[in-house]
Parts: C-alpha cells; structure tokens; sequence
C-alpha cells in the first residue's frame, strides 16, 4: 500500500504538537523517578518495616498494568476526592510504576560493588562520604547507566496508554486522526517514525554518557 | 523442445491458476467456499454489541450478523467475530482479516476515501446524558468552565463540542464504557454518545439522566453502516442489497423486531410517505 505524503503533510503539525506532550511526559517522568527509584531502593535495603514497605512497593507497582494503574489513579482517585487532570494521573501511574523498575536498577547497581571496595576504603581511613563519593558511587553510576537508558526507551513507549486517560499525546491525536480519515497505516506508521527518532535520541545520549563515565572511571 | 514444452506447460498453469484467482476474487466467492463469515465488531458499545452478563456477545448489530449467515450459508451460527477496538477496526477491513465490519460505524465523508460503506442501517441522532446530581437540565447550561464533557475522539462531537460547548472542559475518551466510567465515577459531568446507546444507559441507570437538545445541531441525524474494503462489488453489492430489504423492504418485520427488542421502541417507518395512499 502506498504512502500518501500529502496526507502526512496535512498531519504531521498536529502530531509534533502531540509529540511535544509525550515528550513532556517521558522527560518528567525520568526526572522523578530518577530521585522517587534511589529513594525506594536505599529504603529497600534497610532492614525492618521500611525495607519490607519498599520491597511491597516494589512488588505491586511492578506486578501490576500500567494501564490498570492509570485507570485507578483517573478514574478511581476522584470517588475519594481526588481529581488529578489526565496529564498529573498519567504521569503519577508512569512514575508509581517505573519508580519500582528503577529502583531495582539502582539496587543491582548498589550490590554490584564488591564488600572488598568498602573494607578497603575504610582500611585508607576514608569517611563514608568520601568512601561513596570517590569509591562506591562512581562505580554504581557508571553500573547504572545502560539499564537506567533502557527504562527511559521504555517510559517513552508506555507514555503511550495515556492516551486511554484523554490526554492529547502523540497517541491519541493518532486516534483522532484514524477515526476521521480511516487511514490507519499512515498515520501510526508516521507515529512509529516519530518513536522511533525520540527513542534513538536518548540511546544516543546514554551511548554518548557511558563514553564520559569510562573516560571518567 | 523439452524445455520449451516445459515453459509452455508452466505457463498454461500459471494462467489457470490465474484465471481460477480471477473468477475467485470477490469476497463473496471466498465466502461461501469457506463457509463462514467473519466479523469485526466491538464489545463495549451496548446494546449494538456487548458482552451481556453471561459473557456472550450479543446486541442489535450481533443479530445482524448472524441474520447475514444465515442468508448466505444457511445456518446462522456460522460466523466469527473479531472483536476490534476502534482504531483497529478499519485496518481489520483493509487487510482481510475481516470480511466486514459491523461497529457502530458512523458514514463520513472523509472516511469514504479509503473505506466503503453500505447504505445505512441505523440512524443515530446524538444524546447528551448527565449526573442527576450535577442539577442541570439543558445542554446549554453545560456550557461552563465548572463542567466537565466527555466525548468519543471522532470528528463530529469533535466539531460539535468546540462549537456548542467551548467554554466546558473536554475530555477525549476511546469507547462508549469509557465514557460511561467517567461520567459514572465523577470525572465528568455529562457525556455525548449516540442516541441508540444513550437510551440504553438512561434506561440502566437512575442516577444518569437526559439532557434537552431539541433544536440544537446535538438532534441532526448521523447514519452508521457496514463497511468493508472498497473495490469488491460483488460483495458491496450482496451487503448493501442486504441493508436495503432490511431497512425498507423485505425484511421489515425483522428490523422492527430488533429495534423493539434492542432499542425498546419501534424504527422509523418503511417508507417516507403512506403507502396505502398510492
């Protein structure tokens, strides 16, 4: 079947206006799970009532389908007396649920670090801070990276099933194009393009980022 | 000359296997060879089709269908229904996953480009349906920035909502239930459906009630129809005929029966004038 590029021209500015949501979302959403995951994590690997909270956590946002959780958050929350808009429910399920993958990335990362690295640290007489600062962390972070890039790629496609909740994402102007004009496969295969190109901007950063950490370590 | 022979032979089948292509090639044909329909339909949109409380799929458009069987193969059981979503119910069509698509389908005209719709088989005009407890009457009053509006993502309540309706808050949702959870859980004050599947939530829910639109562009009529991949009109022709003796001719007395039986009411007449006068 062949492309109708006049029609792609007639919708490609509405779609870059959805893009630009979608980007907002998957930016927004990296940010704060990149603080909200090591936050989970460090609670995670405390012993008592907050690990086993952290790791209950962890288990249910993960376990559980975006999808369902934007639903409770949209449509559930308001019965109780909140009425987030669709944009704060969408990015409150995708951070809920990514915080908990993320978390387990900075844990991976955190107990990847040999006992070694720290007992030999603390044998030089370094404080904690400098222990972590100048030993630990460094190693962590440069652990972290590739899988922290990965989760980003995937935070941009899952922004997609904001589109159920009503909010105008590159998903749902897709939708309201299809149902005027039928024409499916143009429209989501320029839709795929746009992924496509938004995905490959952070592999390119996160390649870009590895090369600095490896100079750096 | 055995190799000559041997081309001139394959060639002679190429060309029967072409020509045996060609008398085949209308999905009417394949139809019958097969001995099975398959449809596309949706499963959330009652009551045309839905999931009833037993888990059958059942409605007015999934009587249609098996009506459309048993014309064609005999035996109105033999049908397969692909449920589909909206935005997969036209590339079901245009790949052949389906034979035709019975959803809920409104005609328009941008749509008729790529896709190819039979005569109607159902008009549906709009309903606007709202809490009780948002304490409005009149669709007009609805008009404010306190309330919220629920609508499909399609291009007529698309229009219409910007138009009628600028000042309340939008919400773009993808099925009838959704818009229905919406309005049920509090996140929307009212939403904008088809008149068909209004009455059937006004009829199942007492907190839920109609709001007026006499005289507004909400009481213009829309036709939904059955579509299917354009350029076969062999089959277009079978479906579309089909429409037609259901909807005034023939088979009137079955059309009058699952409007009574889905709709609870009676459908517009078989004819625009009094036939007895003429």
């Amino acid at each position: 079947m062949a492309i109708d590029l006049n029609f792609l021209a007639r919708l490609l500015p509405d779609l870059l206006q959805g893009a630009l949501v979608t980007v907002e979302l998957s930016v927004l959403t990296m940010l704060i799970c990149l603080v909200w995951g090591l936050l989970v994590a460090l609670a995670h690997m405390t012993r008592g009532p907050l690990g086993w909270l952290a790791g209950a956590y962890i288990q249910i946002v993960r376990n559980t389908p975006l999808l369902i959780q934007m639903y409770i958050v949209y449509f559930g929350f308001p019965m109780a007396g909140f009425a987030f808009s669709g944009f704060t429910s969408g990015l409150l399920a995708l951070c809920l649920q990514n915080g908990g993958y993320v978390a387990e990335i900075y844990r991976g990362g955190l107990q990847s670090v040999s006992a070694r690295q720290y007992e030999a640290g603390r044998a030089l007489g370094m404080r904690r801070w400098t222990l972590y600062r100048v030993v630990i962390l460094p190693q962590v972070i440069a652990r972290v990276v590739p899988p922290l890039a990965n989760q980003a790629i995937s935070i941009t496609k899952d922004t997609a099933q904001v589109a159920a909740i009503a909010v105008m994402d590159i998903m749902k102007v897709a939708q309201v194009w299809v149902e005027s004009s039928a024409n499916t496969y143009d429209v989501f295969f320029a839709v795929a393009l746009i992924y496509l190109v938004l995905t490959t901007i952070i592999s390119l950063g996160a390649r870009i980022a590895e090369r600095q950490l490896a100079f750096a370590s | 000359m055995k190799t000559l022979l041997r081309s001139a032979l394959s060639a002679l089948l190429l060309f029967t296997a072409f020509a045996a292509a060609r008398a085949d090639d209308s999905l009417l044909d394949t139809v019958l060879k097969r001995d099975k329909i398959i449809v596309a339909t949706y499963s959330t949109s009652p009551p045309l089709a839905y999931v009833d409380d037993n888990g059958k799929l059942v409605g007015f458009e999934i009587d249609m269908a098996h009506q459309i069987a048993k014309d064609l193969l005999g035996d109105e059981n033999k049908v397969e229904f692909v449920v589909v979503q909206s935005d997969g119910r036209f590339p079901a069509a245009l790949s052949g996953k389906v034979d035709f698509g019975l959803c809920s389908t409104t005609i328009f005209p941008d749509r008729a480009v790529r896709i190819a719709f039979t005569r109607p088989y159902l008009d549906t005009g709009n309903s606007l349906i709202a809490r009780k407890d948002a304490g409005i009457k009149d669709f007009a009053q609805l008009n404010d920035p306190k309330f919220t509006y629920a609508i499909l993502n399609v291009p007529p309540a698309i229009e219409r909502a910007k138009q009628l309706l600028p000042n309340a808050r939008l919400l773009l949702l993808d099925s009838p239930s959704a818009l229905f959870l919406a309005v049920k859980t509090g996140r929307a004050t009212a939403f904008n459906i088809d008149k068909p599947i209004a009455d059937y939530y006004e009829h199942e829910n007492d907190d839920l009630m109609r709001l007026n639109v006499d005289g507004t562009p909400f009481a213009y009529v829309q036709q939904d129809a059955i579509f299917m991949k354009p350029g076969d009109f062999k089959w277009w022709l079978f479906l579309d005929t089909w429409v037609g003796e259901l909807r005034s001719g023939s088979r009137y007395p079955q059309y009058v029966a699952w409007y009574q039986k889905w709709l609870h009411k009676d459908p517009p007449p078989q004819r625009g004038y009094d036939f007895n006068k003429y």
